[in-house]
């Protein structure tokens, strides 16, 4: 996680993202550290509650109002975390863009797509009118909206559900930002629409040379479409590293639980594997690691201690004691 | 393996808004055809999934089969009873023998019932038990789904998703059903929930004997706990069969699709899939013979014209496609 | 957050209510206002009828607070036992609108169909009307008088009601609880009136409050105009009528009932807000 890989363009580190509820602090993240190259598709996997959205929430600039977000958040040389509301606004919507689950919520339903679009590029760039329009049918051409001058004119609510996905990347997308947040933005999409929508969004971060960040809760999501892969439990990420080698051989005992609870390669009707118990309510975490109480190869350390993410092997992290090694999860 | 549940010919359209005009002449307003000819066999014990993209009619199929909707033609008989018969129609036993859960754990119990009214009531309405032996089934029931006593008191906003479900899955159990529908169970359910969910499902459906009709996106899920599973493209049952086999060696190019995009937890299996373009078209104008001609490569002029039946194939199940011997012979 | 775990449970919702200074002026307000209504015999200081020529259109002083009216009659204490009748219209005006409105809407709003379509006419209908004129129509037909009255604004009001209710269990009718209870084979008298309407009834609940306040001032108005309550029954809106030709000379005769008025109307809208907090469900 160092500066040394020029292509870096996001590098979040030591973040903290504190909320308060009935007065008392709630930690909805804790020491978050990762870095997004160009081009790359990180993928951030975990239950609800985890601080997975959280995590884009602070990035964006969208958690400081509601809470306490401290550490740090480099982009370009600047800290998005001290960084003025005003200053952060040029790069909102510019450099970093987001896409939300439910795009129907996203969009407003009493504008055309065509306005909603050219209004994101007039205040994101210098284009005159004229070109702003061109642009915009441009970015529905390139999402793979049919007839896309028509559609300029319609509604969101003339559109599909995967369509208007389309149309919020498009939006998204139409300032050319280096940096992509996508908070599950396919769980509310059938599979046949969610592999067109996930294809989509490869190819443009690599035509486009832009990082993205997709949130999913979904391993199945992360390894056919990313290259690298944090887990989160509890507000910390526990593993991180290459999905294939996560995948393959994941170190981090939750990591292998939420793996063995997708049913694959199962015999069909035995019981799933499921974590024992239930995750730990964020204003209540036990001292030591967050996972403890539910962890199979809990040792004595686990409950004193909480475990910091180290190097393992090759690019690989891994916050345990006692971490899995020769694991499989349920790939053959 | 005798039927429980036999659905002919099934169809149901929705009028796709009616004003008083068109009651007052009888103007048929504009319909969206939810299901076009459903046929299917419920075996006793067995559990059935329903999968498909949404809007396809599986949950209308499995809200048609609850009798919370009413098909436009077609009949579903329950014991060689027809349920929408002038005989059966007001039968609440039939309600009591054929239950349902439902997707939102957040939305399908009455928030200002405590989980013990929920199921007591449930009790109470079909005279399950004596007046007096209703607080011990309530706890019985309680037990049976892994819920705590002290559940009894509580408002559904005070449990979790998944202990939600549960409670939903109690209060069918409570009338002791002998056909479960389940429809997106476990959706709205994180995926270590949603495992707890389902083993308890398949426990009980041992225990009990239940019959289940498990309607589900989540291919994996429904490969999981299926013996059986159904296709459903814009209201026909394009394919159906043994769960393995069919998931396995899917036949109909819309079958293949559909496994082909659920996402495989195995990196490596990246860019071998066999990606569908388009999609669903709108069920207020469905295309003319075959519901997935616009969609397949395969299609020819015969899929432009003819809508194909549902046919048994050699060492598959039912396959409604003109052209599955071909596709599947060089498949 | 709190998915999959038990959350604790908050204070309790009265406890909650009780900290906010709103609800619970409203709710001495209207505490008040009942007690005096019900007993204003045990507060006014004078007869409200007793006649008293030696003492006619006095100002407010420590003998008369309110002063005294034409007739020498004690201004305090005919304000006072107006309470009776203006408490009466608030309540009787309403509450079979209220329970009218709540069981057609309810009904309309769980069986659809053609039902549903003719009551729509008939909202439009009554909507399009400017309210204090359905009912002085209503009212011009059954003749003045309190009894009539009350007739016409449950005649015209129930429909707001009926309203408020089908679009609320229409919106209830969506959540799968509803449907799980037809699964489940419960009658629709139980769905309707065990499931359904506890859940939508709160909107209603809290536009009744409103409406009581609304009553009271179509009520004073009636009486103002000469429809309502007739002299020489104490009634705010007959108080401000009798004042009105003294305004700059006897201004409180117009004034104190005027301020009965706003601040029972204030008390009941206080009250209705704390209650919209207070029976929301949870979760």
């Amino acid at each position: 996680m160092t500066m040394e890989d020029q292509k870096t363009i996001l590098e979040v580190d030591g973040l903290n993202t504190t909320f308060h509820r009935n007065g008392r602090p709630l930690p909805a993240l804790r020491d978050v550290s990762f870095s997004v190259a160009r081009g790359e598709v990180l993928g951030l996997v975990g239950e609800s509650g985890s601080g997975k959205s959280v995590t884009l929430r602070s990035i964006m600039g969208l958690a400081r109002r509601y809470g306490e977000v401290t550490g740090q958040i480099r982009w370009k040389g600047s800290d998005l975390v001290t960084m003025s509301d005003r200053a952060l606004r040029h790069i909102q919507g510019r450099e970093i863009a987001m896409i939300f689950q439910e795009p129907m919520t996203s969009l407003n339903p009493l504008l055309t797509v065509g306005l909603q679009l050219e209004e994101t590029l007039s205040a994101h760039t210098d284009l005159p009118r004229k070109a702003r329009r061109d642009r915009a049918v441009e970015m529905l051409d390139l999402v793979g909206i049919p007839s896309a001058a028509q559609r300029l004119k319609d509604y969101p609510h003339q559109f599909s559900g995967g369509m208007r996905q389309r149309v919020m990347i498009a939006i998204a997308l139409a300032a050319n930002p280096k940096l992509l947040l996508a908070d599950e933005p396919t769980t509310a999409l059938d599979v046949t629409i969610q592999a067109q929508i996930l294809d989509l969004i490869l190819r443009l971060a690599q035509d486009m040379d832009m990082g993205v960040l997709l949130v999913t809760h979904d391993l199945g999501v992360v390894a056919q479409t990313c290259d690298n892969l944090a887990v989160m439990y509890a507000g910390r990420i526990v593993e991180q590293g290459p999905v294939r080698d996560v995948l393959r051989a994941p170190g981090h005992p939750y990591t292998v639980g939420l793996m063995r609870s997708v049913p694959e390669n199962l015999p069909p009707r035995t019981p799933l594997y499921s974590v024992p118990g239930v995750p730990p309510s964020l204003d209540a975490l036990p001292t030591g690691c967050a996972f403890a109480p539910r962890c199979s190869s809990c040792i004595e350390p686990c409950l004193q201690d909480r475990p910091a993410l180290t190097l393992i092997t090759d690019r690989r992290h891994v916050a345990c004691f006692n971490p899995i090694t020769n694991a499989k999860g349920n790939v053959a | 393996m005798t039927a429980v549940m036999q659905i002919r010919d099934l169809h149901l359209r929705f009028p796709a808004g009616r004003s008083l005009a068109d009651f007052v002449t009888g103007r048929p307003g504009r319909e969206v055809k939810a299901l076009n000819g459903v046929d299917l066999d419920l075996k006793q014990g067995e559990t059935l999934g329903v999968v498909g993209e949404s809007g396809c009619g599986k949950s209308t199929l499995a809200r048609c089969i609850v009798r919370l909707n009413t098909p436009s033609e077609g009949s579903i008989e329950f014991e060689g009873q027809d349920i929408f018969g002038s005989a059966s129609r007001d039968d609440r036993s039939y309600n009591r023998r054929v239950q349902m859960m439902f997707q939102d754990p957040y939305s399908s119990l009455n928030p200002r019932m405590t989980t013990g009214q929920i199921l007591a009531e449930a009790l109470k309405v079909h005279n399950m038990r004596p007046e007096a032996e209703i607080p011990a089934r309530v706890a019985q029931l309680l037990d049976l789904v892994r819920l705590p006593q002290d559940a009894q008191g509580k408002l559904p906003h005070e449990f979790s998703g998944g202990q939600r479900q549960r409670i939903a899955i109690a209060r069918a159990l409570a009338v002791e059903p002998e056909v479960l529908i389940a429809d997106e169970l476990v959706s709205a359910l994180d995926v270590s929930v949603q495992a707890q969910v389902v083993n308890l499902l398949l426990e009980l459906q041992q225990e009990l004997g239940l019959t289940i009709l498990f309607v589900a996106h989540d291919l994996r899920l429904v490969r999981h706990v299926s013996n059986r599973v159904a296709v459903i493209y814009l209201g026909r049952i394009v394919e159906i069969g043994d769960s393995e086999t069919l998931f396995s060696a899917p036949s109909h190019p819309y079958s293949q699709a559909l496994l082909s995009a659920a996402p495989s937890l195995n990196p490596d299996n990246r860019g071998t899939v066999t990606r569908l373009e388009g999609e669903l078209p709108s069920p207020l104008n469905m295309p003319v013979g075959c519901p997935f001609h616009i969609r397949c490569r395969h299609a020819s002029d015969v899929c432009r014209k003819d809508v194909p039946a549902l046919q048994p194939v050699e060492g598959r199940g039912e396959v409604a496609c003109h052209h599955v011997k071909e596709i599947n012979a060089y498949a | 957050m709190s998915d999959a775990v038990f959350t604790p449970s908050p204070p309790s919702r009265i406890r909650l209510a009780l900290r906010k200074p709103g609800f619970v002026a409203g709710l001495l307000i209207i505490g008040f206002s009942l007690m005096l209504a019900l007993f204003p015999g045990g507060f006014a200081p004078y007869d409200p009828n007793a006649i008293d020529y030696l003492a006619v259109r006095q100002p407010p002083s420590w003998a008369h607070p309110f002063g005294t009216d034409l007739l020498g009659r004690d201004s305090l204490s005919r304000v006072i036992w107006a309470y009776q009748v203006n408490m009466q219209m608030a309540v009787l005006a309403t509450v079979f609108a209220l329970v009218i409105g709540v069981v057609v809407g309810a009904l309309v709003g769980y069986y659809r169909g053609i039902a549903d379509l003719i009551f729509g006419r008939v909202v439009d209908a009554v909507i399009t009307f400017p309210f204090l004129v359905l009912v002085i129509a209503v009212v011009a037909v059954l003749g003045p008088g309190l009894v009539n009255m009350y007739i016409a604004i449950t005649l015209v009001g129930w429909v707001y009601y009926a309203r408020l209710m089908r679009a609320e269990v229409i919106a209830q009718m969506g959540n799968d609880y509803a449907a799980a209870g037809i699964v489940m084979g419960y009658s629709d008298r139980r769905i309707i009136f065990r499931h359904l309407l506890p859940n939508a009834i709160t909107p209603v609940i809290v536009y009744w409050m409103t409406d009581m306040a609304l009553a009271i001032l179509l009520g004073s108005s009636l009486g103002y105009l000469g429809l309502g309550a007739q002299p020489p029954q104490s009634e705010w809106g007959v108080l401000i009528a009798e004042g009105r030709n003294f305004i700059s000379t006897a201004w409180w005769l117009s004034l104190m009932p005027g301020i009965a008025i706003v601040l029972t109307g204030l008390g009941f809208s206080l009250l209705g807000d704390g209650l919209a907090d207070l029976l929301r469900p949870r979760g």
